[in-house]
């Protein structure tokens, strides 16, 4: 059976992690899917480590240490992207 | 070693590093970022640019200058524009408060704001508090503002020379840093304090025109604005990357770059040895690296060097009042003198005295003073406590310390308590006024635990009300409400009373053991 999880589905779930756990509660941040963390100052060196166990932790993959780049991690719709590459990826060893 | 008074003798201003090698040779790479090259000739015309929006703004010699923006070129062509222009840069932590930013533009009367687009934000929350502010200058068209501020776009600026008289001995930088009471202190250094410390460390790094370094500390921090003055002056380049939220990202730069050399507080070296494959560090370019900063734990100074070899490692120390750096390590007496922070750098004379400046013997722990043309001028608009730490011509460090036979410093700990955590001034008393702020706090004692990572980390002890209760989720989030991410404790640890002495003073020293005895728990 495929599981296939919706791009919008991890944008919200990540949007809400960040949210709550990182910035704690922060109201004066605003997240769109295409913000760059780095350029809103969003994360620092803490908070990928951090955001990086989450999602190790909710979807069940490894980061490798060479996937933790801004080209995979640097918006909500990257890590979207990212997340679904890593599942699929996944999926294809469990099929195998 | 190279010969330090003998490093650009001609170099007498600041805005001097960038005019001789645009002079000589304009079309060397300057500067590198993620999307271009910068050269020496691009980069005078934008510091014109600059120059010249401050003049139209009306910039008088030795006014202050506020820059408040992330590393990159438009940040130093408007920091040597501010020298051009014979106004005094301020660099500003674009991370601060807005709150805490207002406060210091308030302190050294700060007219002008020299920002990037991205800092509107950050800019609308400094009006909400008192301030002076009359003008911002930006690198391209903010807007017509409607609160009294004038903009001024610097894209529409020609960039022509201005014509301006200075002495060396004037200011030309004023950097705030955390004291022990909490309130930022404008370190004010001279032109000459500035150029003098970056021969001695051009000196003993031997720099050279090939040489350029990977730039992942901000500007506004001193450490950070020394790789700049440093390179410029042997008409070296920096390369800028942002990103070092994403280690491994840097580190490919740095080889695609040919960097020569990196620099680093204790948490970046912690980062690359627990986030990095280390091989990558032997890049065939890169020939040194430093790291000062605070504390490093000699096991990772170990790993780095064995990492990097047969490139070499530079531990560091040094003060944002003695205009960055005061001693180093020869990288090769690592072997004998593990721990230690080296000898003085050329022009600086150091030693460990009493309260009232008499020297100690050889051996005995006291606190580090130091000498030489790289000190500081004055901390701005206060005398007091300009004249606590400036004495006779020596520098109080706030650091104790002791030098063995052969005159090598081992930095003991702080005299006065200030944390430093990942490269960051912490003042333990202003993150303990915010925790005293939350309804259940009844005290709280704020404290830099040692950290292989962080260097210290942000620790705090506290007592509550009676009946209260607080979870460490609840007492971050209040942190955050006044405090930047790192100066939240990282540790909290519940006692039911702190540990006073009979006169009712807060032990500090027994606190540590706190952290050792004490289970951390919530209620």
């Amino acid at each position: 059976m495929i599981n296939k999880i919706e791009t919008a589905d991890i944008v919200k779930e990540v949007e809400g992690y960040i949210t709550q756990s990182i910035l704690l509660g922060a109201s004066n941040v605003s997240l769109s899917p295409e913000d760059s963390f780095l350029q809103k100052g969003i994360l620092d060196s803490t908070g990928v480590l951090e955001l990086v166990a989450f999602l190790e932790g909710h979807y069940g993959f490894i980061c490798q240490d060479d996937e933790i780049t801004p080209e995979n991690l640097d918006t909500l719709n990257s890590i979207a992207t990212y997340v679904q590459g890593k599942l699929k990826l996944s999926l294809s060893s469990e099929i195998a | 070693m190279l010969e330090h008074a003998s490093i650009a003798p001609k170099m007498t201003l600041m805005q001097d590093l960038l005019l001789y090698p645009a002079a000589q040779s304009p079309e060397r790479t300057a500067l590198m970022t993620l999307d271009e090259n910068w050269d020496f000739g691009r980069l005078l015309h934008r510091a014109r640019q600059y120059s010249q929006a401050l003049d139209a703004s009306g910039l008088a010699n030795g006014d202050r200058v506020g820059l408040l923006m992330e590393n990159g070129p438009q940040y130093v062509s408007a920091y040597f524009g501010t020298f051009l222009a014979g106004g005094v840069a301020v660099p500003l932590d674009y991370k601060s408060q807005s709150e805490k930013l207002a406060a210091i533009l308030r302190d050294c009367h700060v007219r002008r704001l020299v920002i990037a687009p991205l800092q509107v934000p950050n800019v609308v929350g400094i009006l909400e508090h008192k301030q002076h502010l009359t003008w911002i200058i930006s690198p391209s068209e903010l807007g017509v503002r409607s609160d009294g501020i004038k903009c001024l776009s610097v894209d529409a600026i020609e960039g022509m020379p201005i014509n301006i008289r200075q002495d060396h001995s004037s200011p030309a930088v004023i950097n705030y840093t955390s004291g022990s009471s909490g309130l930022p202190k404008g370190v004010t250094m001279s032109h000459r304090a500035i150029l003098a410390n970056t021969r001695s460390i051009v000196s003993y790094l031997e720099l050279n025109a090939d040489d350029r370094v990977m730039q992942i500390l901000p500007f506004f921090y001193c450490y950070g604005a020394s790789l700049l003055h440093t390179h410029f002056m042997v008409g070296g380049s920096v390369a800028i990357d942002n990103r070092f939220i994403y280690p491994s990202s840097v580190l490919s730069n740095m080889e695609k770059s040919g960097c020569t050399g990196f620099a680093g507080v204790p948490s970046t070296f912690h980062t690359l040895s627990t986030k990095c494959d280390l091989s990558k560090l032997r890049n065939s370019k890169l020939r040194y690296m430093t790291q000062a900063g605070g504390r490093m734990d000699p096991q990772l100074v170990d790993v780095i060097r064995s990492a990097i070899a047969p490139s070499r490692f530079f531990v560091m120390y040094g003060q944002t009042e003695a205009s960055s750096r005061l001693t180093f390590l020869q990288p090769e007496r690592w072997i004998d003198k593990r721990g230690s922070v080296g000898k003085p750098i050329p022009g600086v004379s150091i030693k460990i005295g009493t309260e009232s400046g008499r020297e100690l013997p050889c051996g005995s722990v006291g606190e580090i003073w130091a000498q030489g043309e790289n000190l500081m001028t004055e901390y701005w608009g206060n005398a007091d406590e300009t004249a606590r730490v400036l004495v006779d011509g020596w520098l109080r460090t706030g650091d104790l310390g002791r030098i063995d036979e052969e005159g090598f410093l081992f930095i003991e700990g702080r005299v006065k308590g200030i944390i430093k955590s990942r490269g960051y001034r912490i003042s333990p008393s202003e993150v303990e006024d915010v925790l005293g702020r939350h309804p259940a706090v009844y005290e709280a004692a704020v404290m830099g635990i040692p950290d292989s990572q962080d260097g210290e980390q942000v620790s705090a002890v506290l007592s509550l009300k009676q009946g209260a209760s607080a979870s460490e989720t609840e007492l971050a989030k209040h942190c955050r409400m006044f405090l930047p991410a790192y100066k939240i404790p990282r540790r909290f640890v519940l006692v039911p009373e702190l540990p006073k002495s009979a006169s009712g003073k807060l032990q500090r020293e027994s606190l540590l053991t706190l952290f050792q005895t004490v289970s951390e728990k919530f209620l």
